[in-house]
């Protein structure tokens, strides 16, 4: 393997999906109230434990905080043998062999479909006990790792307050929008107020794909039906992201907030090239839905925008060359692109394997310096950087 | 000046003609339907997303002058489109094809019987040797579509089965289309599919929720598309078909390589979902799919557009020229050829469409002969 050459230890992974071992972690955070909701869906020895402190019974408890996830993968989910609830597994599988210095917590399928849940007060309880986790069981013990607050989509003005509540804790690098509870794209003016408060507080907004396939939820995960196998459930996950890109630029949210950024997780990097290119010939032709812009929208979506790398697949009949020739075609997308692993994920990619495709003179861009500017986490140094 | 070798043929494998207004269809439906749609006042699926965000899809300046709706007129459609860019091959594909998700199933039958007994009637008997045209079918029943397709499907001039609308709200590769499949191969034509499959049904037209401006729509557009491929890809239809044959229209083209990198390096964990697939997602493609240029990308400049599609490889025997006339977006086919590099011009200006239907086309030469002898005799 060549080696990580001027790179050093500064690689930065924008997506980890972290995870609890047992919800019995995040119910630590609710409320004594909220324990009695949970407990109702669960065995009676552990109902006794979660609301009298009764001893934790054996057996299994049950999930009643998980969405139910439609798809799922006939090759398990994970990592063999991995959950993304092991920090020494993520700490000697990912960071040290592969040199990541910093690592953006965002989440597991469960966890991100939990704002999307129904039930909308309970939602929105449990996001709030989510991120007192992620702060406790990750960000207070794991120096490298920075935290996204996930919010309830479903009630816009309780993700704003969330927001708020999370940002003063500055090892909260981002706002994640995954589970969309009310199945519109996220520029729709109803997601104004989560819009409103990321701005106010300075963070970007991270989009992870996968968010739209909740059964408990009204968008639909793919466009022209229900994916009748998991691989075009994985395969087609870049069309949710556009469907929200588009919206956050037509709908104006990227003019009423200058400042605003988004980094657009779990579709991969080939979506992106045509995807622009359409973009821009739609809104050439009907440039009156959209008179506030002064450019083309793929120039702002290169300035607005950041697109993580994972799941970066190669495979038979996916050469890594073609992947190749194919990035080098938009040169600009090398400021664009931010390495993510997706670790424990059975897509998971090192840093090395990203390495490999990318074009020449793109690496330290896009396994570093782009997601360092994005989250102000580079020094105008690059060689003197000081971690913020 | 003779032409290029590589420019001989010109097919075009989406050219919109219509009926001027209703009352020209009515006459083809039954006692019983005619009289539904007379009362009803539509035989446009109600309700369409589309409708209320897109308002009108046709060039203005391709209204006929007698009036009635753009593609309703053959003189017109000659001198505004055949005759002015010499196409030898035009596949006739309605006004989008969408009257089979009638939100009555039998209706939607009724719909397309009338439609598919109109274009044989009024076009497809004119005695214009370069008009061919697609039987319509309703999805929402495939046995009476298949049904409808072998009543129709082997008519000479028949060049294949226009399958649009998702009334039943499944991608093109779920097994409940399996009889139109099989009829499509038992009859010998290509299966044709058009953008607008969720037009009618709006639920799915987009991941992720419904766009809410013209620009975000007509971006989107393309992703029912990608899903419907996807899931004739690694649905196993092309495995339980063999001969089959799809092409897509007015789709785009330039996310298939993305589409089809992404489900070859998944195919370990398709082959536990889909153990009869014996060939990778991109194999089946390239023996089974055809994809027409339109919207042939603009955003981007030509030589951007060929390297991205190079990276692939390939594409050259797939593309399809396609116009859309008289749609607002028409791709007029000397801007797509200039578009092309030299060496796909032959292929996809005409040879792939020829291939595809399987049509042996007179040269240009040939042509111009036959046309001399017969103005003169």
């Amino acid at each position: 393997m060549e080696s990580d050459g001027d790179l050093g230890d500064e690689v930065i992974d924008c997506c980890i999906a972290h995870g609890w071992e047992s919800e019995l972690e995040v119910f630590e955070h609710l409320s004594a109230g909220w324990r009695e909701y949970v407990a109702a869906h669960v065995p009676r020895a552990w109902h006794d434990h979660l609301v009298a402190g009764a001893p934790a019974p054996g057996g299994p408890m049950g999930s009643p905080m998980a969405a139910r996830v439609p798809y799922r993968s006939p090759m398990g989910v994970d990592l063999p043998g991995v959950a993304g609830s092991d920090y020494a597994a993520l700490r000697d599988q990912h960071l040290r062999p592969s040199h990541v210095a910093r690592g953006l917590l965002c989440h597991g399928a469960t966890a991100t479909l939990v704002p999307a849940l129904a039930t909308t007060q309970a939602a929105t309880a449990f996001v709030r006990a989510i991120n007192d986790w992620t702060r406790e069981r990750w960000l207070d013990r794991h120096a490298e790792l920075r935290g996204t607050i996930l919010v309830p989509t479903q009630v816009p003005e309780a993700a704003a307050a969330e927001i708020r509540r999370m940002a003063v804790d500055d090892r909260f690098a981002a706002v994640l929008l995954a589970g969309n509870g009310l199945g519109k794209p996220f520029g729709h003016p109803v997601y104004e107020p989560i819009h409103r408060a990321a701005a106010e507080v300075g963070l970007p907004i991270v989009i992870r794909a996968g968010g739209d396939g909740n059964v408990e939820a009204p968008a639909a995960p793919v466009a022209g039906g229900p994916p009748g196998t998991e691989v075009e459930f994985r395969t087609l996950a870049p069309q949710a992201l556009m469907t929200h890109a588009v919206s956050l630029i037509a709908q104006g949210v990227i003019g009423r907030h200058p400042d605003l950024r988004f980094l657009l997780l779990g579709g991969g990097v080939a979506w992106v090239t045509p995807f622009l290119w359409r973009m821009d010939a739609e809104f050439r032709a009907f440039r009156h839905d959209a008179l506030w812009m002064d450019e083309a929208p793929s120039a702002y979506f290169k300035d607005r925008f950041r697109v993580g790398t994972d799941p970066f697949v190669l495979g038979a009949g996916s050469p890594a060359t073609g992947l190749r020739d194919y990035l080098a075609v938009d040169p600009e997308l090398a400021g664009v692109l931010c390495y993510a692993s997706g670790w424990p994920d059975r897509e998971y990619a090192t840093p090395a394997t990203v390495r490999d495709v990318l074009p020449e003179g793109w690496a330290g861009r896009v396994l570093h310096d782009n997601a360092a500017e994005l989250f102000h986490w580079m020094s105008h140094d690059r060689r003197g950087l000081s971690w913020r | 000046m003779a032409l290029k070798p590589q420019e001989e043929h010109l097919v075009d494998v989406d050219v919109h003609h219509t009926w001027a207004d209703d009352a020209e269809l009515l006459p083809y439906l039954p006692a019983r339907w005619r009289t539904y749609f007379e009362s009803v006042g539509s035989v446009l699926p109600a309700a369409t997303y589309y409708s209320r965000i897109g308002g009108s899809a046709m060039r203005l300046d391709a209204t006929p002058p007698g009036g009635g709706a753009p593609g309703s007129d053959y003189a017109m459609l000659c001198e505004h489109h055949l005759d002015a860019y010499d196409i030898d091959r035009a596949l006739l594909t309605f006004g989008f094809g969408t009257q089979g998700a009638w939100f009555h199933p039998a209706g939607g039958v009724a719909l397309c019987r009338a439609a598919n007994d109109w274009t044989l009637d009024r076009w497809l008997s004119l005695g214009d040797d370069r008009l061919y045209g697609l039987m319509m079918l309703p999805p929402g029943d495939p046995v009476a579509a298949a049904a409808e397709l072998r009543r129709v499907g082997g008519h000479p001039r028949i060049a294949g089965a226009l399958m649009v609308p998702n009334p039943l709200g499944q991608p093109m590769g779920h097994p409940v289309n399996d009889p139109i499949y099989d009829a499509a191969v038992e009859v010998g034509i290509p299966v044709v599919t058009h953008v607008g499959s969720e037009f009618a049904t709006t639920g799915t037209l987009a991941a992720g929720g419904l766009p809410s401006s013209k620009p975000e729509y007509y971006t989107l557009l393309e992703q029912p598309g990608m899903h419907h491929l996807a899931s004739l890809l690694a649905g196993g239809t092309f495995a339980r078909f063999p001969r089959l044959r799809v092409l897509f229209n007015e789709h785009g083209f330039l996310w298939v390589p993305w589409v089809l990198w992404g489900l070859d390096a998944r195919y370990a964990a398709l082959r536990r979902e889909r153990p009869e697939l014996d060939r990778l997602p991109s194999e089946y493609f390239r023996e089974h799919v055809w994809m027409g240029t339109q919207p042939f990308e603009t955003g981007a400049g030509r030589q951007a557009v060929t390297a991205l599609l190079e990276a692939f490889g390939g594409m050259e025997d797939r593309l399809c020229f396609a116009s859309d006339y008289p749609h607002w977006d028409t791709d007029p086919p000397p801007q797509v050829s200039a578009r092309l590099p030299r060496v796909w011009r032959a292929k996809v200006m005409g040879g792939n469409a020829a291939e595809l239907f399987g049509w042996s086309l007179p040269s240009r030469e040939r042509r111009r002969i036959n046309a001399t002898q017969e103005a003169t005799s």
